[in-house]
């Protein structure tokens, strides 16, 4: 509905809950796993914390996780990747040259940001770490050769952004509103 | 632990749906506006930012469609749905 639409979209910017909080879930427990990643085992039992928010879990080995948190962060990311058009990074797989560009097209403004021949709407794809690195973030940086940099986990505003491009109920009013004041 | 989430979720959906309605006493459509998307439509946010998305999606969706029927109805002076 346009009342749903970020207001550079010509919407009322009522960002629903069903989908933001698939971007909030996502962005706060990947934060939270990346920490915990950053943390030496000892230093995870010491502050309790791996205990309390996934029991007996080893965020190294992401065959093995079985907390109802970590499979649903599974499932968010999946979730991400088939319905919304996102797409993973990999250390075997150099991120393209436009990597950074791709998350800051998704920022409010993304005709600054399109090449001029892009289409008029075209949405970029949001490249994000693979689901394994990623309570190894640090390592992975470590390993880069000279500039290459792993993305960082985008913003949550900017992952609900790309969400609401791809929102079912949202596609068949982006093709029909002016997005002309906004650009 | 599921279930307590989720009482906790239908239980914050009820007092958004009680609270929607403490509102309609406001004429000004700007300041009702905000106080929706920025009061109401945000209470669940916490929460759904540390609960997995099954246990709260159809709560989300729940709120969801209670704010926007709130809007569409103070937006169309009542019309809204007739």
């Amino acid at each position: 509905m346009k009342l749903q639409l970020p207001h550079f979209q010509g919407g009322f910017g009522v960002t629903f809950n069903a989908g933001s909080a698939i971007s909030a879930f996502y962005v706060a427990s990947v934060s939270l796993v990346q920490w915990l990643g950053f943390c030496s085992h000892s230093e995870q039992n010491f502050i309790d914390l791996a205990s309390t928010w996934a029991p007996g879990q080893d965020l190294a080995n992401p065959d093995q996780r079985t907390a109802l948190i970590l499979i649903a962060l599974k499932q968010a990311h999946h979730i991400l990747l088939t319905e919304f058009e996102c797409h993973e990074w990999s250390i075997d797989g150099p991120a393209p040259a436009s990597a950074v560009s791709q998350i800051e097209g998704s920022s409010p403004n993304p005709a600054a940001n399109a090449p001029q021949s892009a289409p008029r709407n075209a949405i970029s794809p949001l490249t994000r770490l693979r689901f394994t690195l990623l309570h190894s973030s640090q390592t992975v940086d470590s390993n880069l050769d000279g500039n290459a940099q792993a993305p960082s986990v985008p913003a949550q505003r900017v992952i609900t952004a790309h969400l609401m491009r791809f929102w079912p109920s949202h596609q068949y009013l982006l093709g029909d509103i002016s997005l002309t004041r906004s650009e | 632990m599921d279930a307590g989430i989720s009482t906790t979720g239908l239980r914050v959906a009820a007092a958004v749906q009680v609270d929607v309605g403490k509102l309609d006493m406001i004429s000004d459509g700007l300041i009702y506006y905000q106080m929706l998307c920025f009061c109401l439509n945000s209470r669940l946010a916490f929460l759904g930012r540390h609960t997995p998305i099954p246990l709260i999606s159809d709560i989300h969706s729940q709120v969801d469609a209670i704010i926007l029927e709130a809007l569409c109805r103070k937006g169309t002076t009542n019309a809204h749905g007739e």
